[in-house]
């Protein structure tokens, strides 16, 4: 049933994703061409060029932070619209678990997220003329040096986390906001709020212990990678620790306290 | 079993309003069962605690012996008061959905039933009117083959002809193996199509008995007395 | 023929009534098949329950049969549709006796009234 939850996910969502994407790529391309090799031919060239690299830039601009705006209003408006709206009624009266539904909605989240950013970044790399690229063999260099190989597998495991605990978050403030008679969108954005203010909390409480035990031994040699890979996986435990209890409210809301209009 | 649906002492409140209070129903198979009162007194608010969309405050229904859950979805088919259905998607596409979630459902006889009332399956329910959206759900909902349907308000926004079909369209889904239940405040259009009256009052049964064994003993319609019992 | 039910005597009951004018007016001749219940239910816009229970009581009466294999026959005794056709006449005339009594008439009138009415239709 899940896999089929995410099917219908997929395809309720992929008909805003896919044309935007299709066309960044485009307009990097265009841009790219316009570019060519060597941006002062540009300043020769006649006003009308001028003016449509310009547009041709906007539009790209515009379509980069779109995306990343898109993305953000989807994951929300997914969950708030299809499982709290008028929608609710059919997708609630599914024979599937509840935590199913949320698990649908956040894995979709999540890659949206992913596709979005791996989109964004390689229409940059399209953007860019090859040769200013040799600045990334540099920093990808630098980024070994601190945390070797360990540290690829390290920073996305954090990466994931800190995705997955983000949009559950977001949800979980929405589920919460479900539970008040008016002003339900006002009382979710307060949620958001107070629940930024408990993952401080719980920051609060639990690194510093952990980095006390680092402390005494703080000179920047003591950070060897295996140490900042360490730091980073309790991190990344921590928020998906976090990210399981935002799903637990989160599911147990929508299963004991569901009320649809 | 014989016993659908089993409805032991149900209370609902919210906050300091009752919906219902204390409700004690049994539904057999094979009945087409009219669940009647005002707004307010509680028939939607019972049909969702049996669909999950609401937690009682106390006591319990309990459907083919199952709480409301995975289970009981398996076998019940709702049809909401609102319109439930996505905009996106074109009625095949939603017709495919209820077939991939619902292992009784019946893409052949959905089909059908759109072509008798002239909808275009490619058309997307965006551009579709509302009474026909109504019409779409109302089709996906008997296009099933459930243990228990609930119908809250079938024939409320429909136009005669329409509400026709739907009375007919329930004649001809009955089966012994199943029963309906229809909320309603429409009686006189309905009533020779029910077995047993419910009346709801206030969230509480007041009268629970047969069409004809009303009109034995009042010497009238269900609608009047009705009329009777809720005059305002 | 439609189904005319009214909405304040029991269904069943009307059913029946119904039924048997059908078979006498030959809507359904003797020898002959019903429709399926459920076809008669959907006819008559009635629950499926109140149709069966009226056949049932029909065929109680023997005014119905049920073939285990080919579905429910009007009977083909001549004789007990006859019967039932002079029970629903006697009751039509009971009651339009009663109404007319209601309305002053003594029996003598009543058939002279009749009696015009009839000569009129004839023409």
């Amino acid at each position: 049933m899940l896999a089929k939850l995410l099917k219908y996910e997929l395809k309720a969502t992929a008909r805003w994703f896919l044309p935007l994407y299709a066309a960044l790529v485009i307009f990097a391309l265009i841009n790219r061409a316009l570019i060519q090799n060597d941006p002062s031919v540009l300043a020769e060239a006649a006003n009308l060029w001028k003016i449509a690299f310009i547009l041709s830039i906007l539009v790209y601009v515009f379509l980069f932070v779109g995306i990343m705006v898109v993305t953000f209003v989807v994951v929300i408006q997914r969950f708030y619209k299809n499982l709290l709206g008028d929608e609710g009624y059919l997708m609630f009266t599914l024979p599937v678990q509840t935590w199913k539904h949320i698990a649908s909605k956040l894995l979709i989240a999540m890659l949206w997220n992913f596709s979005s950013a791996v989109v964004g970044f390689c229409s940059i790399m399209l953007l860019i003329p090859a040769r200013e690229l040799g600045e990334l063999d540099l920093m990808l260099a630098e980024f070994q040096k601190y945390l070797g190989t360990m540290g690829y597998f390290s920073i996305s495991l954090l990466a994931l986390a800190a995705l997955a605990a983000g949009i559950i978050q977001m949800y979980t403030a929405i589920a919460l906001g479900h539970l008040f008679r008016k002003h339900k969108l006002l009382a979710s954005f307060g949620m958001y709020i107070g629940l930024n203010t408990v993952n401080q909390m719980v920051y609060m409480l639990i690194i510093p212990p952990f980095l006390n035990t680092m402390i005494p031994f703080a000179e920047p040699a003591f950070f060897t990678s295996n140490r900042l890979n360490t730091l980073i996986l309790f991190f990344s435990i921590t928020l998906a620790i976090l990210a399981a209890i935002y799903y637990t409210v989160t599911n147990i809301i929508l299963k004991r306290k569901l009320n649809l209009e | 079993m014989n016993t659908i649906l089993e409805c032991k002492n149900l209370s609902k409140s919210f906050g300091a309003t009752k919906a219902l209070d204390g409700i004690n129903l049994t539904i057999e198979r094979g009945r087409i069962v009219g669940l009647l009162g005002p707004n307010g007194s509680g028939k939607t608010t019972f049909i969702k605690i049996c669909n999950e969309l609401l937690t009682p405050t106390s006591g319990e229904v309990k459907i083919n012996g199952f709480n409301p859950g995975v289970e009981t979805k398996k076998i019940v088919s709702y049809l909401s008061e609102k319109t439930y259905l996505n905009d996106w998607m074109k009625v095949s596409q939603i017709i495919r959905f209820f077939q991939d979630f619902y292992a009784d459902f019946s893409p052949e006889k959905a089909y059908d039933m759109l072509k008798r009332l002239n909808i275009d399956p490619n058309s997307r329910l965006k551009t579709l009117s509302r009474g026909t959206k109504e019409k779409v759900q109302l089709i996906l909902v008997m296009s099933r083959d459930a243990k228990l349907y609930l119908l809250d308000e079938p024939i409320g926004g429909v136009d005669p002809a329409a509400r026709d079909y739907i009375l007919d369209t329930i004649i001809t889904n009955y089966s012994e193996d199943a029963a309906v239940i229809l909320s309603t405040h429409l009686i006189s259009d309905i009533e020779k199509v029910l077995d047993d009256i419910i009346f709801l009052k206030e969230g509480q049964v007041v009268l629970n008995k047969t069409v004809d064994e009303i009109r034995d003993e009042y010497g009238k319609s269900v609608d009047a007395l009705f009329r009777e019992v809720f005059k305002c | 023929m439609p189904w005319e039910l009214k909405t304040d005597r029991p269904i069943y009951a009307q059913l029946i009534e119904q039924i048997e004018l059908k078979i006498c007016s030959g809507v359904y001749p003797p020898g002959s098949k019903l429709p399926s219940v459920r076809d008669l239910a959907r006819e008559a816009s009635v629950n499926p329950n109140t149709m069966q229970r009226a056949l049932a009581k029909l065929e109680d009466d023997g005014l119905l049969y049920t073939s285990r294999t080919s579905g429910r026959f009007v009977t083909e005794d001549d004789n007990m549709v006859c019967q039932v056709k002079n029970k629903l006449a006697q009751e039509q005339m009971r009651d339009f006796l009663e109404k007319m009594k209601r309305l002053g008439f003594e029996n003598k009138e009543i058939l002279n009234m009749l009696k015009t009415i009839l000569e009129e239709v004839e023409q």
